[in-house]
């Protein structure tokens, strides 16, 4: 230490006054002048602290008293060296070369994350998902030791640059790889489960013209069917308003924030799930553990998993499309089963209120059902017209805010022909 | 390069790369459709509903009848099988189906019986049975003999003809037919007609189990000149891009001679016999009641028959009203109701 404090004086003081340069940080010595000095036994050239060939080698003078003498220059291999550093701002031309060189090496790495993520969950065995958690190692152990020679040789804006590049990417690259290799079976075992992509058409007869009639059968939303229904506006409107308009993806930033902010200082509790995270929640049940504990891991899983459909459905359709066919309502799988059970007709054929209130019951299928909770789900189909003028997407909604549920009673038609169907499944056999 | 083109391209990098899945791109494309067209005629329906559904469900009604009584309706074309109306219970949230559960038919049954005894032979036209109280051999019975008696316990006391023992359903007459046939013909017989096998030899002459829908689809086979059909759903469905029509499946079971008069001796019960609550409908309808523990009605006309069932359906104890009072009329209200708006479906018999 007190050879450092010695340079630094020196060098401070012998500057020329009207030098601009950025007086240098203390390099550290060499690494082979000071130990070797100890054990250096052989009397070289080099200034040692202990000559072994004087004589007086036990009558040893005690140490100068350093406070009450002036500072003696010490002799070091590197005084009078020309130091050659390098300074990004005296090279603007080498640090622009260097920042475009990264950004295009950084986006071929991003593209060429899909390939590896796309071999991974094809081919899929833990080998291949093995060698793709060492790449962001190798890569961080590259990294590292990049920046350590770009330090040394003091070009340290680039290795700054380089670092939270490449660490960035490989913190997303382990994150999209835990992601495929946690979720991949259990999406794949939900998406499974969907509700057949067949759907069925009845005709029967009224005296004697043929009329269409619906059952409360199960069927799979495609995406011609969502685009021409009003569903496509109204879920989004109270379930996720900006999710054509975000660039975060999976989540919410925005009602994050607002909802920690919330939570911490108006004890409100409010919901930041985008519709991506809704779905990652039918598709993970959670378990009815309430500890905080579990609940952050419960929730930290959700998005990994929307991160993984984020990556599987990216367009806002087939996200709205594959949260409208996980939804449970009424113990049946998807919207196509709660429009034909509570209205008796279609997605495609709903009037906006009608929409609305469906839009409206998927927060709570139960509290907000509309046979046994009318005044709730009334109040809720409400919000939903209001959120959607707020949102631009409709206006001069008070009739239809005044409008009765419309619900259908037990669609004595449809019951009649569903005894229909059993009994000719029955004689079928 | 600026920051705000640097994060586009951060940006187009990582949407560009988002990894899809083969079996994904699959999940939301339009989907294949198939079709179904049923014979359901929803104005048949609307009319059971209407007059068998909404009369046992009503306030004065439910004085009378215990509030389980449930009901079954099917009203079937004669030439194809189509299902025109189809109800499988009268409570509300029910998805019990009524109408395909085999109950005793009572003496529903025994226009059946009577054509399959002439159809082999086994009795004449002219024939004539003694309506008394007797007795039958019976090796399982009480001292060896079975002796049932005519509902309410009233006999003619004079030979019968067998259209005046259809039209009121005499038990006695009708066990003296069933002893007079063979088991081994009039078993296939049966089973020809899609119902099915009675258990007892002894008591198949007051009726067994079946179901109301297997009942009407083998008494279309009395008014269709001998010739039954099974009962058909679905008239054409869409498999493969084409509309195939399903083919009715028909069977000659009787004589046409032979369905002829078992029509005419029903024309009969509706005129004289126990169905006359629908004495109005003689001219284009030939009926049938039947009284078991549940309430049984059957009414054939030239293109559609329709068969009604009331009872309990969680215990076998009896409703207390007999198919002439109880099933018959509601059943003859809806055919009533129902020439009204479709007259073409009831053509006159001597049209």
């Amino acid at each position: 230490m007190t050879n450092r404090r010695r340079i630094r004086s020196t060098r401070s003081a012998g500057a020329p006054p009207g030098n601009r340069v950025r007086p240098e940080r203390p390099r550290p010595l060499p690494a082979d002048v000071w130990p070797s000095e100890i054990f250096d036994r052989s009397g070289s050239e080099r200034g040692s602290l202990r000559d072994e060939s004087s004589d007086d080698w036990f009558n040893e003078e005690p140490a100068p008293d350093t406070s009450q003498m002036p500072p003696a220059p010490i002799e070091s291999p590197l005084n009078g060296v020309p130091q050659k550093t390098l300074h990004l701002r005296r090279h603007p031309r080498v640090a622009r070369a260097a920042a475009l060189a990264a950004v295009p090496l950084m986006a071929i790495g991003l593209i060429f994350r899909a390939e590896l993520l796309k071999f991974a969950t094809i081919g899929g065995n833990g080998l291949v998902l093995c060698g793709l958690l060492m790449v962001p190692l190798i890569v961080a152990y590259l990294t590292i030791s990049l920046v350590r020679i770009l330090v040394k040789r003091g070009r340290k804006a680039l290795a700054t640059f380089l670092c939270c590049f490449s660490l960035s990417f490989c913190g997303w690259l382990s994150v999209n790889v835990a992601a495929a290799w946690l979720c991949d079976g259990e999406i794949d075992r939900a998406l499974a489960k969907l509700p057949p992509a067949t759907a069925q058409i009845y005709y029967v007869h009224r005296g004697e013209k043929e009329e269409q009639i619906y059952l409360p059968a199960d069927y799979r939303i495609d995406l011609a069917e969502l685009n021409a229904s009003y569903s496509t506006y109204t879920v989004p409107a109270i379930e996720d308003e900006r999710i054509r308009s975000r660039w975060e993806g999976v989540l919410d930033l925005r009602s994050l924030l607002r909802a920690v902010r919330d939570t911490i200082f108006f004890h409100r509790k409010e919901g930041a799930s985008t519709i991506l995270v809704q779905a990652a929640k039918w598709i993970r049940i959670k378990n009815g553990d309430q500890t905080f504990g579990s609940r952050l891991k419960d929730k930290l899983l959700q998005w990994l998993l929307a991160l993984r459909l984020w990556q599987r459905f990216p367009t806002p359709e087939e996200q709205i499309a594959l949260y409208l066919n996980l939804v449970e309502v009424d113990g049946s799988h998807g919207m196509a089963y709660a429009a034909i059970d509570f209205f008796g007709a279609p997605l495609g054929r709903l009037t906006l209120e009608q929409s609305a209130l469906l839009a409206g019951i998927l927060n709570n299928p139960t509290d907000y059902n509309p046979r046994m909770h009318s005044d709730s789900a009334r109040n809720r189909r409400n919000l939903v017209l209001d959120k959607m003028v707020n949102n631009g997407l409709a206006q001069d909604v008070g009739l239809k805010k005044a409008a009765d549920l419309g619900l259908t009673n037990a669609a004595s038609a449809s019951r009649f022909a569903f005894f229909a169907r059993i009994a000719n499944k029955r004689t079928a056999k | 390069m600026n920051r705000r083109n640097f994060i586009t391209l951060l940006a187009a990098a990582s949407v560009s790369s988002a990894c899809r899945l083969p079996g994904d791109d699959s999940l939301f494309k339009p989907r294949a459709v198939a079709e179904q067209h049923w014979s359901l005629d929803l104005q048949v329906q609307e009319v059971l509903r209407d007059h068998i559904v909404a009369p046992l469900r009503s306030k004065v009604t439910k004085r009378y009848l215990h509030p389980n009584t449930d009901a079954a309706c099917v009203l079937m074309s004669n030439e194809t099988g189509d299902v025109l109306g189809y109800l499988g219970t009268i409570q509300d949230g029910s998805l019990f189906d009524c109408a395909s559960h085999a109950r005793n038919s009572g003496s529903a049954c025994k226009p059946l019986l009577y054509a399959a005894a002439l159809d082999t032979h086994s009795v004449t036209r002219d024939d004539t049975f003694m309506d008394a109280k007797m007795s039958f051999p019976c090796t399982e019975c009480l001292n060896h003999e079975y002796s049932p008696d005519n509902y309410g316990g009233n006999y003619a006391g004079v030979p019968l003809t067998l259209t005046e023992a259809l039209a009121h359903s005499s038990n006695v007459v009708m066990m003296q037919v069933v002893r007079r046939m063979n088991l081994s013909t009039l078993l296939p017989i049966i089973a020809a007609l899609g119902l099915p096998a009675p258990t007892n030899y002894n008591t198949m002459a007051l009726g067994w189990d079946v179901s109301p829908l297997a009942l009407c689809a083998a008494m279309t086979a009395l008014p269709n000149k001998g010739i039954a059909v099974r009962p058909r759903f679905i008239q054409q469905q869409r498999t493969n891009e084409k509309l195939e029509a399903v083919t009715p499946i028909r069977s000659s079971i009787f004589d046409s001679s032979v369905s002829r008069f078992i029509i005419e001796a029903m024309r009969a019960c509706l005129t004289r016999g126990t169905g006359r609550a629908a004495a109005d409908l003689a001219t284009y309808m030939a009926g049938k009641t039947g009284s078991s523990d549940s309430a049984w009605a059957i009414l054939c006309g030239r293109k559609v028959t329709a068969a009604l069932w009331i009872g309990r359906r969680d215990t076998n104890f009896d409703i207390g009203y007999t198919g002439g009072t109880l099933a018959m009329p509601l059943l003859a209200e809806a055919i009533r109701t129902l020439k009204k708006s479709r007259p073409q479906l009831f053509p006159a018999w001597d049209a």
